[in-house]
């Protein structure tokens, strides 16, 4: 086989990579050459602004904070049975401009049972990554970006 | 080309000459769909479809099917094929043009739309265009008409299969928004307290309860306030604030959820300009839209929602003050808020007002989702949107029945969502011009 007969592919493999660096603790993004948006690695290889393919490998650094669209998830199974010990889920926004959605731990003095309520006084709040393995749904033992309060 | 040029028009007039539509409910327990699979369901909906039409299947031209979580729940997929055998359209081996469409919930939209542009196009005169799932049980794989009951959790599983493994299914984009975020989001926007959030929901769901009481193919068809009183409770909203109601994902409890149902629906899709030649009322396509997005953004709103409505409005040449009704892709109760004030049916942060005063069912004077809504009549996920056009359609016409709106509306507006972290948006508006 000569050189010029060997494909370059314009791509390569993104989620391998994105994802082997989780395990690590690390997040990557894609920053834009055009137009210096970062976006999330793992979500797509495009630039979530302008749409370019001109984009560069970056660690994204972890930082967050909470948006409003928030949720207590209480893990019910068959007659309601509890299944699970409830959590908080929510949007997301990266220091950087992405957005995500995800689990948030270790709220201090979060009452599940009696003060779901308290969700709305926590939009805002600074938040920090923490990596950890999960169950979710049919998906076992899978690296999932989670959050707690920074 | 710029995303935000400006579209363009049908190139020729499109109607809805024909609809039928199948009892919504569960193929191992309601008595009418009782052990049918898509193919029995498919043939009642066509046929009901094309009688209504005064078609014959010698005039179909195309048939396009919206079917989403075949694969997971029976097995199956390409049913277009085997569906043409079930509705006459296949003859001496030989059937017509179309296929299977699949976009999540949206699917049944999506199908509409690829029959209105045939058509418009000025390639086919008379398309029929439906949808038909199973999602409440699994389909035996080595004997088709054999049933295998299924958990909710199972459910919920199969459902998510239209999340993208490789980032959203594992961050739980579902739980952040339609189920729970974007309620929350909501109430964050417009200062609402707890009390007003429950308020609204309990308006909600007994204002769905009450359509879907009169309606004989809903799920679910009856009155919450009798269903609670024959259990004991005082009132519907005793019951909704027991412990039989428990919050699944804050605020957002197990009844403001929708009921998963199994059924099919169909439309006859025909050229304005023949359309008479079938039906002597037939009801015009105004505008269609549609826009990807993002179930999660930084605020309540739904940019894709938004988007689609413009690229309807614009088509039809209407404003959101013109719509009398719309049918509304509600799964979790959290997305009515956010999507029935990105349509602009009614101003920023006075809507949950309006449900809570329960002026949204049929006879009040807001009407949303007369059929029951995916709460009461169900979500036969990719059939929901051919099933909210027949709701569209008998009450443009004037056939609704019981549940008929007064004064009977000339212009009805569908909203359907498909995803559950990536989202497609349809909006569809059928009327009299």
């Amino acid at each position: 086989m000569t050189e010029e007969m060997v494909l370059h592919p314009p791509i390569d493999n993104v989620l391998q990579k994105a994802r082997a660096a989780l395990k690590e603790g690390k997040l990557f993004g894609l920053k834009c050459n055009k137009c210096g948006t970062y976006s999330i690695a793992l979500a797509g290889y495009s630039c979530r602004h302008c749409g370019s393919f001109d984009l560069d490998w970056v660690e994204l650094s972890g930082k967050a904070k909470l948006m409003p669209s928030a949720s207590v998830v209480y893990p019910l199974g068959e007659g309601f049975v509890e299944i699970g010990e409830p959590y908080l889920c929510g949007v997301v926004e990266l220091e950087e401009g992405p957005l995500m959605t995800a689990r948030i731990y270790d709220i201090p003095d979060f009452d599940f049972k009696n003060k779901p309520e308290r969700v709305l006084d926590l939009i805002g709040i600074k938040l920090k990554m923490d990596i950890r393995v999960e169950t979710v749904l049919d998906m076992e033992g899978q690296y999932c970006i989670c959050f707690v309060p920074a | 080309m710029d995303k935000s040029r400006k579209l363009g028009k049908l190139r020729r007039g499109v109607s809805i000459i024909g609809v039928g539509m199948t009892k919504q409910g569960h193929i191992a327990t309601t008595p009418e769909i009782k052990g049918m699979t898509e193919r029995e369901l498919w043939h009642w909906a066509a046929r009901e479809a094309m009688e209504d039409a005064n078609c014959r299947p010698h005039d179909i031209q195309a048939q396009y099917v919206a079917n989403t979580a075949g694969e997971w729940f029976t097995g199956s997929f390409h049913l277009d094929g085997a569906l043409q055998r079930w509705c006459g359209l296949k003859r001496d081996g030989l059937g017509v043009a179309g296929c299977r469409v699949e976009s999540a919930c949206s699917a049944g939209a999506h199908a509409i739309r690829e029959a209105i542009f045939s058509i418009a196009s000025g390639v086919y005169d008379l398309v029929m265009a439906g949808g038909v799932e199973i999602s409440s049980v699994a389909m035996n794989r080595t004997e088709p008409a054999a049933i295998t009951n299924l958990t909710n959790v199972e459910v919920l599983k199969g459902y998510m299969t239209g999340c993208d493994r490789a980032f959203h299914y594992l961050q739980e984009p579902w739980a952040t928004t339609i189920f729970g975020g974007w309620l929350t989001a909501y109430a964050y926007q417009y200062g609402l307290s707890k009390d007003d959030i429950y308020d609204a929901l309990d308006g909600l769901v007994i204002s769905r309860h009450h359509s879907a009481a009169h309606n004989p193919k809903a799920c679910l068809n009856f009155e919450l306030e009798d269903y609670a009183k024959e259990r004991g409770f005082a009132s519907a909203k005793e019951f909704l604030h027991s412990k039989l109601n428990p919050v699944e994902w804050w605020p957002v409890r197990f009844w403001d959820f929708e009921i998963a149902t199994d059924g099919a629906a169909c439309v006859i899709v025909c050229a304005t300009e023949s359309a008479r030649e079938f039906h002597p009322d037939p009801i015009h396509v105004l505008g269609t839209g549609c826009a990807h997005g993002q179930l999660y953004n930084p605020t309540y709103s739904c940019p894709a929602i938004v988007e689609a409505a413009k690229q309807a409005y614009e088509m039809a040449d209407l404003t959101p003050e013109d719509i009398d009704f719309v049918e509304l892709y509600v799964c979790g109760a959290a997305v009515e808020f956010t999507a029935v004030e990105d349509i602009g049916f009614s101003k920023g942060g006075e809507y949950w007002k309006i449900v809570r005063d329960g002026r949204t069912a049929f006879d009040g004077d807001k009407p949303v989702s007369p059929s029951g809504g995916l709460k009461a009549f169900g979500d036969t996920v990719g059939a929901v949107g051919v099933c909210q056009a027949y709701e569209v359609i008998k009450q443009i016409r004037g056939e609704a029945g019981s549940r008929q709106i007064h004064p009977i509306p000339r212009i009805g507006l569908t909203h359907t969502l498909g995803g559950t972290g990536d989202t497609t948006q349809v909006i569809n508006i059928y009327g009299r011009k």
